[in-house]
């Protein structure tokens, strides 16, 4: 299969991956990719001849009540568990693509060498480009690939933490992909939720993006270096985000420059020890 | 593709619900569904429909009518009952 487009890959099933390994399906029991045809044949009770003998009949009412996403929010109650029982402080960082993500998490990882074991899961539809990149940066990594998916859920989380195998004790940031609506619906398991928006993006973003916003826990404001050449207004962005969630914590910072990024090591080692 | 795939992930978890239920029930065939879709929940109603026709191919829920409650500000995607027989 082509590592740049995704081509010659006819059933667009998820694809989990480690840096420089063969990018093989993995034929795992997931939703998207589920057989309709498994149902078992009936075993009725009573002969529908007979029914149908005595007119109009049958017809039964059954009140079924379940939500859709009850699915995965037990799946990721199962990874929440796991993370605390083995320490890990797991994190769903999510935006808008183009926010810089990938490049604030290459310098946090930098800025954690030696204090903190950490892992990475990088979710993204095509391409191991994030997860060389941060390879490179001396973490462990695994790629979940979504084919034609628009967001990580709890079973790729699950997938892709049985095959990193994140040590005891580590920070495991998990990249979502990018999009600012649906992986707010989607729990993976994580501690707290991460949204990252960049100078160069609207300040109504929180207006504009409530449910994200609702859910998350921390908002990273990224490309602080940009400022001066943008007209985008760090205090109406906080007013906006007090609006829709008044608990959100907003940090100011530069992935590049390295501006701001002392208070966000300090607040992801702060959250580890109260883990 | 006249639907995105969020609405299709979604329609194929409603269709494999609403099977297993109507099995459970001994049921042959769906006539009716009814769902409660939240306007905050991020589903397209259009483009689910869309999808759930295409999802409930070859399914119990083929050729049933499909009943949107939206709820408004409601994040839910709930399938709120069958009508089989």
């Amino acid at each position: 299969m082509c590592d740049t487009c995704g081509c010659g890959n006819p059933e667009n099933q998820v694809r989990i991956s480690k840096p420089g390994e063969e990018q093989a399906a993995n034929h795992h029991n997931h939703d998207h990719t589920h057989d309709h045809d498994h149902r078992h044949p009936h075993t009725h009770d009573h002969d529908h001849d007979h029914s149908r003998q005595n007119g109009y009949q049958g017809q039964r009412l059954i009140r079924v009540e379940t939500d859709i996403l009850e699915k995965n929010k037990l799946l990721a109650s199962r990874n929440s568990g796991y993370f605390d029982a083995k320490g890990i402080l797991a994190l769903n960082l999510m935006s808008s693509p183009g926010s810089g993500k990938t490049t604030l998490l290459e310098k946090t990882i930098l800025a954690l060498k030696d204090i903190r074991p950490v892992a990475v899961i990088e979710g993204d539809q095509q391409t191991m480009n994030d997860a060389l990149r941060i390879e490179s940066s001396g973490a462990p990594v695994v790629q979940v690939n979504t084919g034609s998916g628009c967001h990580l859920d709890a079973q790729m989380v699950m997938n892709a933490t049985r095959k990193l195998e994140p040590a005891d004790g580590s920070i495991l940031f998990i990249e979502n992909v990018g999009n600012l609506v649906c992986p707010s619906l989607f729990e993976l398991g994580e501690r707290f939720r991460i949204v990252i928006i960049s100078v160069t993006e609207g300040e109504d973003k929180p207006l504009k993006y409530p449910t994200m916003f609702q859910h998350a826990d921390l908002c990273i404001i990224n490309k602080t270096d940009l400022l001066p050449y943008v007209d985008f207004n760090v205090r109406k962005v906080r007013e906006y985000a007090f609006q829709v969630n008044p608990g959100l914590e907003l940090m100011e910072l530069s992935a590049k420059t390295g501006k701001g990024m002392e208070p966000w090591i300090q607040w992801l080692l702060d959250k580890k020890q109260i883990l | 593709m006249g639907y995105r795939m969020h609405e299709m992930s979604i329609a194929l978890s409603i269709v494999d619900l609403a099977d297993e239920q109507a099995n459970l029930a001994h049921a042959g065939k769906i006539i009716e569904i009814e769902l409660d879709i939240g306007t905050m929940s991020g589903v397209e109603v259009e483009a689910l429909n869309f999808a759930l026709e295409i999802a409930a191919m070859d399914t119990l829920l083929e050729a049933a009518v499909v009943k949107i409650n939206r709820i408004l500000e409601g994040r839910e995607i709930q399938v709120k009952s069958i009508l089989v027989e």
